[in-house]
């Protein structure tokens, strides 16, 4: 007869307040196999736990019960203090009386019910649980970090300092991602480049960090502390150990009219370029799809000029795949497409999102740093921000959520514009001014106060081509007054998403994805860096919209997470894996089927059934594949298949003790 | 004394509109072709309704000065839809009068003359039995 | 007037996105009502629907499955297996009679808590206006077979059995005579070991399976009409159902349908191919006996899609019957008039013939894909082992259960019907699932995953 230890937590007044845990112990007490039942105020507290230790040991319990918070919360809290009096940790269920009941319920007396019944269905499935023992994994002393902006450069250097090698992958020919294309930075207005280059070559030249530019994900595989990534480096056509970025090549490239990515299209590119001039590597790439020696065959100018003999049209996109024991997704953002904005006039050329506007000021962008009307040249004389275009939009046009940048970086370009320019009228119309941070305010307060300009609250109407000048139909919300304005410039402060190929990426993750896309943490407080597949961290703003610093500060987080999660030599499996009954398997690969990791497999194994000894066709599960999904286990027609930790007799167990109340039906 | 408390709940039941979503842009008044003839702002429309105040709403011409163009309904970041809010005040209007709301004799008064023919049109179709 | 009904819903709930979304429920302090009893599972496709039978049958009135969106699975696609064992499972309990209010599917991710709680009261909504959940209970109950029909309407439509055509006669003796010229050389050559066929028996229309090991007894050999019996699992490889101590080659004649369980029985590795020569014969339609009496055509034979041998290293008598692949044409009318008939006259059919069930278990034995070693319900790793006819629950829904591990699998040779001796149509409850997975198709199998 096993004895059951229960302990129930008031979670102070969580609990408390509408369960009553009296009668709740009252109740429980006479449910069979109840050794030992109590109560105290907070469980998870260190007298909790002593209290839980002591009665294990006192009473020789052989499984407990914490009627208490969620498991996601403190199960593993109760699972250690099983261990240490003495019984094995698996055989510790939580009964969620927090999150399913007493923060639900406000009628004391049903949550009450329910909380015994909770309780009751978690001793059920306790007095058949069994002791599990987890397996031991090693762990590959090697990281991955995905994408090559500011984030991935600071977890890829912070993980490298700590002694362990990264490979840190990029899809475009050169690290420095969006902070490169940025021209100054809030709010101390220091350079963008000036700050990133640095970090740029240190991780160029650090001898614990290999660079993938140019490079894709294809593959992904295994689990934490043994991922198996299949990298796709897509053919660069320039041999990078030849190469000396002396430049002959993309000068010499009759292919000049291409959209210059990194200038957001406002300015041409070769067929063969670097996005940038501080591109790191400083190693070209041929654009295939607008070379002409690949479109017609003809050309190879680029070749006859390169004194080293680096171009090699030759080149086929190669695979590399490489051990990992962690990730770091760092994928970043982008602007989301204005075209379901009409009204803002986005396809005249003065009227412009915020990235385009950096790219204009940035001293090495399409104007040369001049703040020109794209449209003919003149110089502005008024200049009008509209914040929130696509953000907090809840329609199909936008994005639900704020994304956090733009009031900050529109303080920062009136700053720019009015004290380069003063003579320039600068508007803004905002909805709200969010500027949370260290100095933030400050630096907003100054471009109103200092700097003189105009914070309008209200929202545009309209923006209207008027030929040489636009015409914006606003409203001023305070004055209640309509605002008809001329203005030569108009600047959208658009929504950010998450990077394209971010939803493969986080299939192949198995992680999950938030339904903006972003990637989901594993707690939205207390496991901000990690994803909730195990090895799995995020940086930036893959995880949600984030400034520079708070990028950075996430990066060194995540950093930090690999870096204790490669110290470790071995990691402990979850023992909640399925098992076989080799007596009733019959071999019929239903299970193997189903199984998304390929951990089962068949083969003869030798059966003794009441003394019938055979080989029989026997599937077999790989401990270290299985995640403990359990789909093999419902596919099995004989039962055969179980799930530890999750049994077909535990999960009926909690089945009928939960439907008790209409047994007498 | 009307109760207003009622028809406060039937215009928001009529229009289907959840006024709580609002978060004060102005993007429907900054949108809005009528706004200089309204005495109360399409996005006031909402306000009002927020404290109850229906009784300045009816009262007001600022209820049959809009269009009805939609722009604020296309345009709301928060799919608030102040066209149809409108709409559903201006029954709130005309039900308790129970017959013809707009006679023939009262449109000159009512409308300037360079109002839309098209409103004059849609105003009849609407209000009259 | 017993208390107020408040209906007990159990929700089983996967850890990674569906537990978490309550858990944001509670932490929002967001309200669903307290009869919402949550089990948590790793993945939903941990969820046996066994477990959901479980449920109804201990008296729950309402039971929902939820899991993460198809797409985000924490194990890629389990929640596609979900999907689609479920929206079987639930096509299974309407057309048995069961209301579809009481069984849910719900997608809702960690974030959605409002989703949860917004799910969880509709839900209980749903099943307060349904009432309790009296139809499982009176299935576990087993009022009388004649139990009255208040509806005053036909179940089903009156079933006629048509006269096999007299010209298949000549035929099928033609065909008996070379199965035993062959049969004779077979084991004449040492090619066989033995061969399994039909053997007379002492009344024409009862032909028994039978494995000839002489020449001599090939004499007693028969192939007519009446040998309906599917051939197929005699030669499961298995200590408890075949002959598993057989070490020699068998040489077996399939019919063409019959080829097809076969050909099913390979796939699932229970079938030796080496140690077989399958013999196709032709086959004009088997009839139906009732009360020892011929009746006509069987209805697998009616609707016959006169498809060719799956399986075969020769053909006897293959040219003799025109085999000309046909589509459904009537295959699912007797399934589509169950499906007209309104929910409770679906579950009064449904309860009369599965009342009759005296659990002989020869619908099991007899299945082709019943192919397991050691039946489920002879399991001790799920609490229903039952070898006898109960009236408890788990009793009756043994059909169900049964069904539904075969759903995918079931090859509609007919034969659970055949050999019920209590006459239940028993493969309506797999024809409506080939019925489903058709007409389903892309919505529930998409993206393509194994069964």
């Amino acid at each position: 007869m096993e004895k059951i230890g229960v302990f129930i937590c008031h979670c102070g007044s969580n609990i408390k307040a509408t369960v009553d845990a009296d009668a709740v112990i009252k109740e429980i007490r006479g449910i069979t196999g109840v050794a030992f039942a109590a109560q105290y105020p907070y469980m998870c507290a260190k007298a909790g736990q002593s209290l839980i230790e002591a009665a294990i040991r006192d009473n020789s319990l052989d499984g407990i019960v914490v009627a208490a918070c969620s498991p996601r919360m403190h199960e593993a809290t109760f699972r250690k203090v099983a261990e240490s009096a003495g019984l094995n940790p698996y055989m510790v269920e939580i009964a969620n009386i927090r999150e399913h009941c007493s923060w639900i319920h406000r009628d004391g007396g049903e949550a009450t019910v329910k909380a015994v019944e909770l309780t009751r269905a978690a001793i059920a499935k306790v007095r058949l649980n069994a002791p599990l023992f987890p397996e031991e994994n090693s762990v590959v002393k090697r990281a991955l970090v995905i994408g090559g902006g500011i984030a991935g450069i600071q977890a890829a250097l912070d993980i490298a300092e700590a002694g362990f090698e990264v490979d840190l992958v990029e899809t475009t020919p050169s690290i420095g991602g969006k902070m490169a294309q940025l021209d100054k930075t809030f709010p101390t207005l220091d350079c963008s480049a000036c700050i990133l280059t640095p970090k740029m070559v240190d991780c160029a030249s650090h001898d614990k960090i290999n660079i993938l530019t140019y490079s894709q994900i294809e593959k992904i595989e295994g689990f934490v502390g043994n991922f198996t990534a299949t990298i796709r480096k897509k053919a660069r056509s320039v041999c990078m150990e030849k190469c000396t970025g002396c430049g002959d090549c993309w000068n010499k490239c009759p292919v000049k009219k291409i959209p210059d990515e990194f200038n957001t299209g406002l300015s041409n590119r070769t067929a063969i370029y670097i996005p940038f001039a501080q591109a790191l590597p400083l190693v070209p790439a041929i654009d295939r799809e607008h070379c002409i020696k690949f479109k017609t065959g003809k050309c190879g100018l680029c070749q006859t000029v390169c004194q080293p003999g680096a171009i090699d049209f030759e080149l086929q996109d190669e695979f590399a795949t490489e051990k990992y024991g962690a990730i770091v997704v760092a994928t970043g953002f982008e602007v989301i497409e204005l075209g379901k904005f009409g009204e803002f006039g986005y396809d005249n050329p003065d009227v412009i999102t915020s990235m385009e506007f950096e790219r204009i000021t940035h001293g090495a962008g399409p104007t040369g740093g001049e703040l020109v009307r794209l449209s003919d040249g003149r110089k502005p004389k008024s200049i009008t921000f509209i914040q929130c275009v696509g953000s907090r939009d809840i329609t199909e046009r936008g994005k639900p959520y704020c994304s956090k940048i733009c009031c900050m970086y529109t303080a920062k370009h009136s700053i720019l514009i009015k004290d380069k320019y003063p003579d320039i009228d600068v508007n803004i119309f905002y909805i709200d001014m969010r500027t949370p941070g260290k100095a933030y305010d400050e630096f907003y307060r100054r471009s109103e106060e200092d700097f003189g300009v105009r914070y309008i609250k209200g929202q545009v109407g309209r923006v209207m081509d008027m030929g040489d000048h636009l015409a914006i139909s606003g409203v001023d919300l305070l004055d209640n007054v309509k605002l008809e304005l001329k203005t030569d410039m108009v600047i959208l402060a658009t929504a950010i998403q998450p990077a394209t190929g971010i939803k493969p990426l986080a299939s192949m993750l198995s992680a999950s994805i938030d339904t903006n896309n972003f990637m989901t943490e594993a707690h939205a407080k207390l496991r901000p860096v990690e994803s909730p597949t195990a090895g799995v961290f995020l940086a930036g703003a893959a995880q949600g919209p984030k400034d520079i610093p708070e990028t950075v500060g996430q990066a060194g987080a995540a950093a930090a997470k690999v870096i204790g999660l490669l110290a470790k030599d071995i990691l402990l499996s979850n023992p909640c894996t399925a098992t076989v009954d080799i007596n009733s398997c019959n071999g019929c690969s239903l299970c193997g089927l189903v199984c998304p990791y390929g951990a089962i497999s068949y083969g003869p194994t030798k059966v003794d059934e009441f003394g019938y000894k055979t080989l029989e066709r026997i599937s077999h599960v790989n401990q270290a594949l299985c995640l403990g999904c359990g789909a093999c286990v419902v596919a099995c027609p004989s039962g055969a298949m179980n799930l530890l930790g999750y049994t077909n007799l535990q999960l009926q167990a909690e089945v009928d003790a939960l439907c008790l109340m209409n047994s007498d039906r | 004394m009307l109760n207003y408390e009622y028809q406060l709940e039937e215009i928001l039941d009529i229009s289907g509109v959840d006024i709580g979503r609002c978060m004060k842009c102005g993007r429907c008044s900054a949108s809005c072709p009528s706004y200089d003839e309204m005495e109360h702002r399409p996005h006031q429309f909402i306000t009002y309704l927020a404290r109850g105040d229906v009784a300045a709403l009816l009262e007001s011409d600022a209820l049959w000065q809009c269009l009805a163009c939609f722009s604020c309904v296309q345009r709301c970041p928060r799919d608030v839809k102040p066209a149809n809010l409108i709409e559903a005040v201006r029954l709130a209007a005309i039900r308790p009068k129970g017959a013809e709301f707009l006679t023939v004799e009262e449109v000159e008064a009512k409308f300037a003359p360079d109002m839309p023919q098209q409103l004059l049109v849609a105003a009849f179709r609407k209000y009259m039995r | 007037m017993p208390n107020e009904f408040r209906p007990l819903i159990i929700a089983f709930c996967c850890n990674w996105c569906s537990y978490a979304g309550a858990d944001l429920a509670g932490t929002s302090r967001l309200n669903y009502p307290s009869n919402v009893k949550i089990i948590k599972v790793p993945c939903s496709c941990r969820v046996d629907p066994i477990f959901v039978l479980r449920a109804f049958g201990k008296g729950a009135d309402g039971v929902i499955i939820c899991g993460c969106h198809p797409g985000d699975c924490h194990y890629s696609t389990g929640n596609y297996h979900t999907r689609r064992r479920f929206a079987l499972l639930f096509s299974l309990l309407e057309f048995m009679g069961i209301e579809a209010g009481r069984m849910r599917l719900e997608w809702i991710s960690a974030a959605e808590a409002q989703k949860f709680a917004q799910v969880m009261n509709e839900f209980t909504e749903t099943i307060l206006a349904l009432g309790p959940n009296t139809r499982i209970v009176d299935i576990r109950n087993m009022p009388s077979a004649e139990g009255a029909n208040p509806t005053g309407r036909p179940f089903s439509r009156p079933y006629v059995y048509p006269p096999i055509n007299p010209e298949n006669a000549p035929k099928i003796a033609e065909i008996e005579a070379q199965m035993k010229r062959r049969a004779v050389e077979l084991l004449e050559s040492g090619e066989a070991d033995r061969i399994v066929a039909w053997k007379k028996s002492d009344f024409e229309m009862l032909p028994e399976p039978a494995s000839f090991h002489s020449v001599e007894s090939v004499e007693n050999m028969v192939y007519n009409r009446f040998c309906s019996a599917n051939l197929s699992k005699y030669l499961m490889d298995s200590p408890w159902l075949g002959d598993r101590k057989f070490e020699g080659k068998t040489a077996v004649f399939l019919k063409p349908c019959d080829s097809h369980s076969f050909d099913r029985m390979l796939k699932e590795h229970v079938i030796d191919r080496d140690k077989k020569i399958i013999i196709g014969i032709g086959c004009g339609g088997n009839v139906h006996v009732d009360e020892m009496e011929e009746v006509g055509l069987f209805e697998k034979c009616q609707v016959c899609r006169k498809i060719e041998h799956a399986v075969f290293d020769e053909v006897i008598g293959g040219d003799l019957f025109e085999r000309v692949a046909q589509d459904d044409n009537e295959r699912f009318d007797w399934v589509e008039n169950i499906e007209e008939l309104s929910s409770e006259e679906k579950f009064l059919y449904w309860q009369k013939q599965l009342s009759k069930c005296i659990r002989c278990n020869a619908c099991r034995n007899t299945c082709p894909v019943c192919n397991c070693k050691k039946c489920v319900f002879s399991s001790t790793k799920f609490d229903m082992a039952a070898k006898v006819n109960t009236t408890d629950f788990e009793g009756q829904m043994f059909h169900a259960v049964r069904a539904f591990h075969v759903a995918e699998r079931c090859t509609d040779c007919g034969e659970c019907s055949r050999v019920c001796p209590q006459g239940i149509p028993l493969h309506l409850l797999n024809r409506k699932f080939i019925k489903e997975i058709k007409e389903k198709g892309d919505e529930i199998w998409t993206p393509p995953i194994s069964p």
